[in-house]
């Protein structure tokens, strides 16, 4: 089984302070993969360094044989490595439709001003906002414009919009931070269902029910290094975990 | 100044500025680059027209060439510079792009001032080529010039009411209302915000010449902000990031500034009323600001639902202009 993306030694430092020391993971895509720990831990930087909004200071990261660490985030995205975002906002101006139509099309002004991209592209995009909407029951908010959307179903707007673009590995920051708990299984099922279609997956999360939940396979954060990685039930069962995760003494 | 003059000039002017308004539109509307430079870029397009194609004035380069040559060459040589500006400026966002275009536009217009050579200094040039004459002159040349400049007007609209429904227009307001966000679906952001400014920068040059032809004079002082300061007033007036508003803003503006002008009051107040002119137009804003922030026609009028569909120009105007209407009449009733 090789790995999809795979981080060797990964550091990050911000001043005087280490938010990322020395990580490796491997992650294979035939798994959901999550990456835990608490408040601090380094977990977004993570993502930062891989998707290129953050430098890392030394180690290598390899998706598909390239190296990521250099690039820039619009070349990364193009690339199949797409995130989403902790607080989703979206493009507030604009509606749920226009949102999914920014994806996957050409944005070279003498292009557009030509009109050399043929109605097949625009058909295109339009078909495939409405199929990615409609397996989450989302066709009804088309034409809202995503500032007056409740968080839960912006968050799902959001995750819907990412994939547009077609991604390979999708890095999800903190799905189900403000969705509420009746919504949280929808997500789930959402995730799982991205992740058969054949995008790979990694996931941050917060709540950990939810995590142990989805994911098949988890990495523990704290303080920038990788301190556990296992099955849900190998995590959920760890006395290391539970002290630095949990906050747990025994 | 019989009536037709009158309405011949502020018809005219009316279009100038409509044609520009546009254009700030479409890079600071859609695509959120505050750009102060106007009168910079303005000024590029401006005097690379009138030393291409001005005969009978002793300054080193005067070829005298026909004016749709120096249009084309105006045009590109706008670009050009607009590309040259845009590479160290776009690095910075919002306010320090501001001042730095800002900045950009008083270096080019002491450029017009110093280099006499070229520029005729403070004197300028008068007698100007008119673009586009078909061997007309005196009234009937003014009588095609409006034709010309609404002509152009038309083209402007067309053509960025195109943008604004493509993908190019979805990415610039993406870039704008959350650029991360942009980046993480593949946007090139800082290709996109040099497209767009070369992109006006070259519109500009194509309209400075039909502006000219309206002055009839070239000299540094028409560049001062003011001329910048006019065409946002226009904007925020019509509504930024519609795609009416800007040609409302405009038509309003400039109707109000002129008819100010018009008033009639005895010489000993006419000092007074000169001063009263910039006093107006705050006063116009600070009105619209608290009545109606989002300018005559709103943002979210414009695109919203109709986004989706094919629509007319004529349904996307009135769709565009139904919540100023009930905004007008609630305003009325109270």
């Amino acid at each position: 089984m090789s790995a999809l993306l795979s981080a060797r030694d990964v550091h990050k430092a911000f001043g005087g302070n280490t938010a990322v020391d020395g990580m490796s993971l491997d992650l294979h895509p035939d798994h959901i993969t999550a990456l835990i720990g608490p408040n601090g831990a380094g977990k977004t930087t993570f993502f930062n360094t891989v998707t290129g909004y953050e430098r890392a200071d030394s180690g290598s990261i390899v998706f598909d044989d390239k190296e990521l660490i250099g690039l820039q985030p619009w070349r990364i995205s193009r690339l199949g490595v797409v995130r989403t975002f902790q607080t989703p906002v979206g493009f507030p101006s604009m509606t749920v439709w226009e949102n999914m139509q920014v994806a996957g099309a050409s944005h070279s002004v003498l292009r557009n001003m030509l009109g050399r991209r043929g109605k097949n592209e625009e058909g295109e995009l339009s078909a495939r906002t409405d199929e990615i909407l409609s397996d989450l029951g989302l066709e009804g908010i088309l034409d809202t414009p995503v500032d007056e959307l409740p968080a839960g179903e912006r968050k799902l707007m959001e995750i819907s919009r990412q994939l547009m673009s077609r991604p390979r590995l999708l890095l999800l920051d903190e799905p189900a931070a403000g969705v509420n708990p009746s919504s949280i299984g929808l997500l789930s099922n959402l995730i799982r269902s991205i992740h058969q279609s054949g995008v790979a997956l990694m996931i941050i999360d917060h709540n950990l029910s939810f995590v142990l939940d989805v994911a098949d396979y988890i990495h523990v954060l704290a303080e920038g290094r990788l301190i556990a990685e296992g099955t849900p039930d190998e995590i959920a069962s760890s006395t290391l975990v539970r002290q630095v995760y949990m906050g747990v003494d025994e | 100044m019989s009536n037709w003059s009158f309405w011949l000039n502020v018809l005219t002017l009316m279009g100038v500025y409509s044609a520009l308004t546009m254009v700030l539109n479409v890079e600071a509307g859609w695509g959120g680059m505050w750009d102060l430079g106007i009168a910079g870029l303005f000024a590029v397009g401006s005097y690379t027209y009138t030393i291409l194609t001005i005969t009978g004035f002793e300054v080193s380069i005067a070829p005298g060439w026909p004016s749709w040559t120096g249009i084309l060459a105006a045009m590109a040589m706008t670009g050009i510079v607009a590309f040259l500006v845009g590479l160290p400026s776009l690095r910075a966002r919002r306010e320090y792009f501001l001042i730095i275009t800002f900045a950009f536009a008083e270096v080019f217009r002491q450029l017009a001032i110093n280099w006499g050579d070229i520029t005729n200094g403070t004197v300028g040039f008068n007698t100007l080529t008119k673009p586009l004459s078909f061997g007309l002159t005196g009234d009937d040349y003014r009588n095609l010039l409006l034709g010309l400049t609404w002509v152009i007007v038309i083209l402007v609209f067309v053509l960025t009411r195109r943008l604004s429904r493509s993908s190019y227009g979805r990415a610039l307001r993406a870039m704008r209302d959350n650029e991360p966000a942009a980046v993480s679906l593949g946007i090139r952001v800082s290709r996109l915000r040099l497209q767009t400014f070369v992109f006006a920068g070259v519109l500009m040059g194509g309209i400075a010449p039909f502006y000219l032809a309206w002055l009839d004079i070239v000299q540094p002082h028409v560049f001062e902000s003011q001329l910048t300061f006019t065409v946002w007033t226009a904007l925020v007036l019509g509504g930024i990031g519609s795609r009416f508003g800007p040609v409302m803003g405009a038509v309003a503006l400039i109707l109000f500034t002129e008819l100010i002008e018009r008033i009639d009051v005895p010489l000993s107040l006419r000092q007074l009323l000169v001063a009263v002119h910039p006093l107006a137009i705050g006063l116009l804003l600070v009105l619209l600001l608290r009545f109606r922030p989002q300018g005559i026609i709103s943002e979210n009028k414009t695109f919203g639902a109709r986004s989706r569909a094919e629509i007319s120009i004529l349904g996307d105007f009135t769709a565009s202009f139904s919540d100023f209407k009930t905004a007008l009449g609630r305003l009325l009733r109270r």
